[in-house]
Order: structure tokens, then C-alpha cells, then sequence
């Protein structure tokens, strides 16, 4: 199977059962789920790796992106707990 | 015929990923928005995870898919002319690979014209010389050729996929880095890589690029005995990286039914 197939499988595979996990548990908080969503695409990633060089190249800006997501969720967390 | 179909298999392979993709973000769009308007926040994050893992689908791109035909049709001219100039310089010994460190460099191959005491090691600053007659001592003898080892580029790949330098890897880790490089790359997988005394036994089994190391073998039997095809020659290549020694091609065997390549690495001390 190739690399990146094998990452967007293990990806899909993380996040429906964290939908299915959390929605069992209950959760209302999108950013829950979106926070989730961010750390399973660094861990299929990860797993899936490694990649060749254009799909890594595309794959950091996705990461990026990412990260952004889950840092700006973080952020409006921490100022709803200081204000 | 295999390879005629290539092409169109990949084509094949790009439209459905397309479609998939496009099916994704559409269920994602209809589950997410009506959900998003009642309030139902898990049906709302699966409509956002389909969208997201259908976005994904389309940006992040499968492998490059090129034709082996069409890639062993252009690199087989070049190669034979290396077989014209082997020939032609009447050059019977086997390529030295010449230890490098860095990452995306390559160790170059020194023929030597004969084996002599200065041929047998040549300088290490060799590596980086432009030239491709060269002499490494102070007979007429300590002469040879130098040439990019025909798997360098192979290997600047592999490096830049796995994000290291082969300089800094033990060999007892060349065989798991080498196997996870070549599936990455989706050219081969490599089966074992055996270390005793001063030869490493390498098996691989070829998911491409067989077509163009099998007609190699035929048509540059001097190029592939005394420097290798570029398989061998990138295997050659990361072990001479790897041990930081000069490193020489024992024999290379190739399984032509079962697409395996057994490999004999010589290590000088």
C-alpha cells in the first residue's frame, strides 16, 4: 500500500472513532473534537512515514496548518479560563 | 505490457482519488451544515472530519507516477556510453566507492586503470574532485577514471525522504533505514542485509525499476560487474557512507522470475 494512502486510511480510521468515543461520552465541544482531529493527523503522520519529498513538502504545510488550528483552540481555552 | 499499462493505471488512480475526494467534502457539507443549524455538535464533527479527510485527499498527493519505460528510455543512453568508455579504456577493475559524509552527497567511484598500492585506496579528497582522469600517485599506473556512482541520485532521494545522512547511520541500522527509503520512494523493499567480517550480503526484491537494471545487465555487463546498476550502486553507495570505507561490488545477482537482486558488498579496511 502506499505511504500516503496508508496515512489517510489510519487518519479516517482515528478520527470517526474519536467522534464515535466522544459522542458515546457525551461531549459537546466542537473544539474537543477538532483539538483531537489535530493530534491524530501528527500521529497517523508519524506512523505513516516516511514519505517521499513532494508529499512531505505538502504534508508540512498541512501540519502547519494544523498546528495553528490546534494552538488557536489552546489559546481561546487559556483566555476563557484567565477572563 | 506491464509497462504500457502503467500510464493508464495511474491515471485511473488520480481520477479515483479525485472522485473520493469530492465525494468526502460533499458528505462532510451535507452532514456538517444542517447539523451545524441544529446544534447536534458529533454529527457536525463528522461532517468536519469527512470534509477534512476529503480535502486532504486531493491536496496531499500519491506518488509520482512515471513510467519505468519511459524512465529506463532515457537513462539507458547515458549509461551505455559508460560502457563504451569502460570498454574502450580496456579498464578491468573493479569501482572503488570513496566514503563521503553530508547529507544528498553521493560517494563517487575511482576505477583504477590497474590495482596498484595508491589505487587500491585512493585519497579521500578524491570525492570531491571534478575531473574525471585522474591519478592518485606518482606512476604512470596510479591512474584511473571517476565517476558519479550511478545510484547517487537514488540515494540523495532516499536521504531527503528519510530526513538523514547515511554517514551517521551504524550499519546495524542501514538495513531498517535503506528498507523504510526504498518502500518510501515505492522502488523496492529490502528483505535482509547481512554484515560478516568484511562483506555485507544484501536481498532485495524490486517493485520498479527492474525492467532497467534487467536490460543493464545484458547490455553494460562491464558497467554493472565493476560499478553496478543503479540499485546496486546506491546499495554500494550507502554502506561505503555508512562504514566511512572504501567500498567495492562483489557480485550482484539478479533473480529475473522473482524480481530479486542479491548483492555482495566487498569493505576494504
Amino acid at each position: 500500500m502506499e505511504k500516503m494512502d496508508l496515512f489517510l486510511i489510519l487518519y479516517a480510521t482515528l478520527a470517526f472513532s474519536t467522534i464515535f468515543v466522544l459522542s458515546l461520552l457525551g461531549e459537546d465541544g466542537l473544539d474537543v473534537y477538532v483539538a483531537l482531529f489535530a493530534i491524530e493527523f501528527f500521529i497517523a503522520s508519524e506512523l505513516a512515514s516516511p514519505f517521499s519529498a513532494p508529499q512531505y513538502r505538502r504534508k508540512t504545510i498541512a501540519e502547519m496548518v494544523m498546528l495553528l488550528i490546534f494552538a488557536g483552540i489552546v489559546v481561546e481555552r487559556i483566555i476563557q479560563i484567565l477572563g | 505490457m506491464d509497462t504500457n499499462q502503467e500510464p493508464r493505471r495511474a491515471l485511473k488512480r488520480t481520477d479515483s482519488r479525485i472522485a473520493v475526494g469530492l465525494l468526502l467534502i460533499v458528505v462532510g457539507a451535507v452532514l456538517g451544515i444542517p447539523s451545524y443549524m441544529m446544534g447536534i455538535v458529533p454529527m457536525l464533527a463528522l461532517g468536519l472530519a469527512s470534509s477534512l479527510i476529503g480535502i486532504m485527499v486531493l491536496y496531499l498527493p500519491g506518488s509520482a507516477s512515471v513510467s519505468t519505460s519511459v524512465l529506463t528510455d532515457s537513462a539507458l543512453p547515458s549509461l551505455l556510453n559508460i560502457e563504451k568508455l569502460l570498454q574502450d579504456l580496456d579498464l578491468d577493475e573493479r569501482g572503488i566507492y570513496i566514503p563521503v559524509a553530508g547529507p544528498g552527497i553521493a560517494p563517487r567511484v575511482f576505477v583504477p586503470l590497474a590495482l596498484t598500492p595508491s589505487t587500491k585506496r585512493p585519497p579521500l579528497g578524491l570525492a570531491h574532485s571534478r575531473r574525471i582522469f585522474v591519478t592518485v600517485g606518482k606512476n604512470p599506473e596510479d591512474r584511473g577514471i571517476l565517476l558519479d556512482a550511478p545510484g547517487s541520485g537514488i540515494l540523495s532521494d532516499l536521504e531527503r525522504s528519510l530526513h538523514l545522512d547515511f554517514a551517521r547511520v551504524p550499519l546495524s541500522d542501514l538495513g531498517s533505514e535503506l528498507d523504510s527509503g526504498f518502500r518510501a520512494l515505492g522502488i523496492a523493499k529490502l528483505t535482509s542485509l547481512v554484515h560478516q567480517d568484511a562483506s555485507v550480503r544484501i536481498e532485495m526484491e524490486l517493485t520498479k525499476l527492474f525492467d532497467l537494471e534487467a536490460k543493464l545487465m545484458s547490455l553494460t555487463p562491464r558497467l554493472s560487474e565493476h560499478v553496478g546498476t543503479p540499485i546496486v550502486s546506491t546499495l554500494a553507495a550507502a554502506t561505503s557512507k555508512a562504514t566511512a570505507k572504501y567500498v567495492k561490488i562483489g557480485s550482484a545477482v539478479f533473480d529475473l522470475p522473482r524480481k530479486k537482486v542479491n548483492v555482495t558488498l566487498q569493505i576494504l579496511a
